[in-house]
């Protein structure tokens, strides 16, 4: 009669034959963190197009390359964008309204369209309309979330940086939209802090923002 | 990477000898289980941090000792295959110190399919609660009372009579 499986088990079970040495386990912890840090640097430098794209985009300093805050009366060179060189017939102008509110219109993609279209109509974009942005962008995300996704946890997004861009040759909208409109996008980054909890890479998102005559138009999500 | 704590030390020297028991019940071979032991408990001290906020940092240890085991059994089949496809010659290998033989227990557990094992082992050898070996395993605590009923039924069917006993303490 097997009398019980947990002390059958227990005396079985081998001894290690030598104690635990820590100053090799904490070699190999080290070594394993950096090997984690390096694979992160390399998924930045991936996800960001490059070298170039990495350290090129302006998300934690000051927006660089931004026209002065002027106001729009005062915008002499205020011409839209064409836009889409490379696309193509489809455009941002497409995409239906996401909300109105305070007489400012956001437009993003509606049920079955992609991102990625891009912005005929860009105008340029001063320091405040960064800042505009980013006070819109907590909002527009909630909106957009509760539209497609609806997860709760994709609510309270947070805007962690903003500037002109993108930047960097490798960074596919900007060949396909052309120089200029990549010159009058801003991108903005979001987290999610209640999914950043569970998982880093949806726990943030970037997105393009365009201002045009109708409002701003959220064209593309890369990440 | 900062200095390790003694809360860390203290962990890691509490955990070791229970681990290496754990993974060698579970794959068959001292010499491994040291092994997986050791970088299961490198794992620990490199996410520290984050472990030590677990309910059960214990469970989240061994979750990864089995993880590794898994992979190393993965490797393992993978050499197989490769000695079979080069026809390689095997030289004779001294037989191990453990297992001893006629353990034929050892040899119960080590049919049971994977999950069953884990089950096992962690709520038996190690003495973990259902609820803890459900977060080990990532998995609900109904899931691992039905594995661990199955084991002990498939236990009873080879070993003649695992005590009835076991199986009311698994429920």
């Amino acid at each position: 009669m097997r009398s019980n499986l947990r002390d059958e088990l227990e005396e079985l079970a081998p001894r290690p034959r030598a104690n635990l040495d820590f100053g090799s386990v904490w070699h190999r912890a080290r070594q394993l963190r950096r090997r984690r840090m390096l694979l992160f640097a390399t998924a930045i430098v991936v996800a960001t197009g490059g070298v170039a794209g990495a350290f090129a985009l302006p998300f934690d300093g000051e927006p660089a390359n931004v026209n002065p805050a002027t106001p729009p009366e005062s915008r002499p060179q205020d011409t839209p964008t064409t836009g889409a060189e490379g696309r193509g017939a489809e455009s941002a102008d497409s995409y239906p309204l996401l909300f109105s509110r305070g007489g400012l219109n956001v437009y993003a993609p509606g049920k079955g369209q992609p991102f990625g279209w891009c912005p005929r109509g860009a105008l340029s974009v001063s320091a405040d309309d960064i800042e505009a942005a980013r006070r819109l962008m907590p909002v527009a995300a909630h909106v957009f979330v509760k539209k497609n996704l609806a997860p709760r946890q994709f609510r309270k997004a947070k805007v962690g940086g903003a500037g002109v861009g993108p930047r960097g040759v490798f960074i596919p909208q900007r060949k396909a939209c052309g120089i200029e409109t990549a010159r009058r996008t801003v991108v903005l980054g979001v987290t999610f802090p209640k999914v950043a909890e569970w998982s880093a890479s949806m726990g943030s998102a970037t997105f393009y923002l365009s201002r045009e005559d109708r409002g701003w138009v959220i064209w593309d999500q890369p990440n | 990477m900062a200095e390790p704590d003694d809360d860390l030390i203290a962990f890691c020297e509490r955990q070791h000898a229970r681990l290496v028991g754990m993974l060698a019940l579970y794959c068959g071979d001292l010499d491994v289980a040291e092994e997986l032991a050791q970088e299961a408990l490198a794992r620990v001290c490199r996410d520290w941090k984050r472990v030590r906020t677990f309910d059960s940092s214990e469970a989240w240890a061994y979750r990864v000792g089995m993880n590794l085991a898994h992979s190393y059994f993965r490797r393992r089949s993978a050499e197989r295959r490769a000695h079979k496809r080069l026809a390689a010659e095997r030289s004779e290998v001294p037989p191990p110190m453990w297992p001893p033989e006629g353990a034929d227990l050892l040899e119960a557990v080590r049919r049971l399919p994977h999950r069953q094992r884990s089950v096992i082992l962690l709520r038996y050898y190690v003495g973990l609660r259902v609820r803890e070996v459900a977060a080990a395993l990532d998995c609900p605590e109904g899931t691992v009372k039905t594995l661990i009923h199955r084991a002990l039924r498939a236990l009873g069917r080879d070993l003649g009579n695992v005590e009835s006993r076991e199986a009311s303490d698994a429920i």
